[in-house]
């Protein structure tokens, strides 16, 4: 068997699978024996691609992280004059808050029952295209996708918490229709 | 239990230096028991300022408020708070409700904020918007009710927890006269009919002569007591 080019200088390069047990490490004349991560991590581009996924994905999550902060943190600023008449007729900080993070849950959740579906379904659709698009959508992805998504929006809530105890309940007196 | 509302020199200066506004100025009155007082007086003589302090939303900068003997003030936001929440019913001049939530769950929130008995407050909640007339309107969400709707759940709202005081800031100022009057007149039959004070801040000459008696003021000093018109034909 010849892998590679016709002529003699062209190196011949390709992989060859082989399953056993202590194979990695073995060399031989014109062949070397690694594990799949390392052969892979070792092929021209997919490195570099792979980090590209990774940015993205890590992009993605930044991103998303962003948005729903800045989403829950406009959500507490419209808020702004009820807060100050519920602080008015007595309600505590920890009250308001409690309140908020409430909705954010409630709101996160929905979130989810929605979007899980949604990539479930794209999921589905990309597998029946002809030429397959080669991605994955794993249990692991979505069970951390979604935790993430929780945790996040509940530490940006964490931001509103400061807006609400700044809120003076005496706007309550001076807010017009 | 009747309630006493004593205001001795009571001051308050907003800002310092040359940007300083003396809003109030040594304002000392008392009520007597079971009273309605209008407060009226031209645009920045200091009313809001007034009912803000004796309502535990702003803090004096001298003198002193004593309700039922005991001082107002001075104490912390958690303290402020919680005296706001049991002793004092607000109706404000707008936006007093909650949009999200109907009239009847409206009146529920000073219950849950006072974590008064659950079942109790909403037999409570139905009484009050029976006696001022909001029956009909009692599962519409609040942005479905009229202005003087509104107005009317609101005074039901500050009755919810049973308050000592009622302070009322410019109720009618959304409101065409003569729905104005309406809300007004079921203020003022609320709060005879449960010994409770009212205070009630108005510009408006026709609504302050409802009550028992008319404090004006000018400058941050009440200038003028008088009774109020019909101080003597409303049945106590
Ligand atoms: N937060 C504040 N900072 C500085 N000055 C203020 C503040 N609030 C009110 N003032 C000033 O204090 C004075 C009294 O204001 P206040 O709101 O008590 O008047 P008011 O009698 O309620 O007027 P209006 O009838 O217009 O509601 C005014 O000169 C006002 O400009
Ligand atoms: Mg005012």
């Amino acid at each position: 068997m010849k892998y590679g080019g016709s002529g003699d200088d062209t190196p011949a390069a390709s992989i060859v699978l082989l399953k056993g047990d202590d194979l990695p490490g073995k060399k031989g004349e014109g062949y070397e024996v690694y594990d799949k991560a390392t052969a892979f991590a070792n092929i021209e581009g997919v490195s570099g691609q792979q980090s590209t996924v990774t940015s993205l994905r890590v992009f993605g999550y930044l991103i998303g992280a962003l948005v729903i902060g800045v989403f829950f943190y406009v959500l507490t600023l419209q808020k702004i004059p009820q807060i100050g008449v519920l602080k008015a007729i007595g309600a505590s900080n920890l009250f308001v808050f409690r309140q908020i993070l409430l909705q954010v849950v409630g709101i996160s959740l929905i979130g989810l029952a929605i979007s899980v579906p949604l990539a479930m379904l794209t999921d589905a659709g990309l597998r029946r295209l002809p030429d397959a698009v080669p991605i994955a959508f794993t249990t692991g992805t979505f069970v951390t996708t979604a935790a993430l998504l929780l945790v996040t929006s509940i530490v940006g809530t964490a931001f509103s918490a400061r807006q609400v105890i700044k809120v003076d309940p005496i706007i309550a007196l001076g807010q017009q229709q | 239990m009747t309630t006493t509302l004593v205001v001795q020199g009571l001051e308050k200066t907003y800002g310092s230096g040359d940007d300083a506004v003396r809003a109030v100025r040594n304002v000392s009155f008392e009520t007597r028991p079971g009273e309605f007082v209008a407060l009226v007086g031209p645009s920045g003589s200091g009313k809001t300022t007034l009912l803000a302090m004796v309502g535990g939303l702003l803090a004096p900068t001298g003198g002193r408020i004593l309700v039922n003997d005991r001082e107002v003030g001075g104490t912390s936001k958690r303290d402020l708070a919680r005296y706001r929440r049991e002793m004092i019913g607000f109706v404000f001049q707008a936006n007093n409700l909650l949009p999200f939530l109907t009239a009847w769950e409206n009146l529920l929130v000073p219950a849950i904020l006072g974590s008064t008995d659950k079942k109790e407050a909403g037999a409570r909640a139905d009484r009050l918007l029976e006696e001022l007339g909001l029956t009909k309107r009692r599962n519409a969400l609040a942005t479905q009710l009229s202005g003087g709707e509104r107005q009317r759940v609101a005074i039901a709202r500050a009755l919810m927890n049973d308050p000592r005081l009622v302070l009322v800031d410019e109720p009618t100022a959304s409101l065409d006269s003569a729905r104005g009057r309406q809300v007004v007149e079921s203020l003022i039959q609320e709060v005879r009919s449960r010994d409770v004070l009212g205070i009630m801040v108005t510009h408006d000459m026709a609504m302050a002569e409802l009550a028992d008696r008319v404090l004006e003021m000018h400058d941050g000093e009440i200038r003028e007591h008088r009774a109020g018109k019909l101080a003597d034909q409303v049945p106590k």
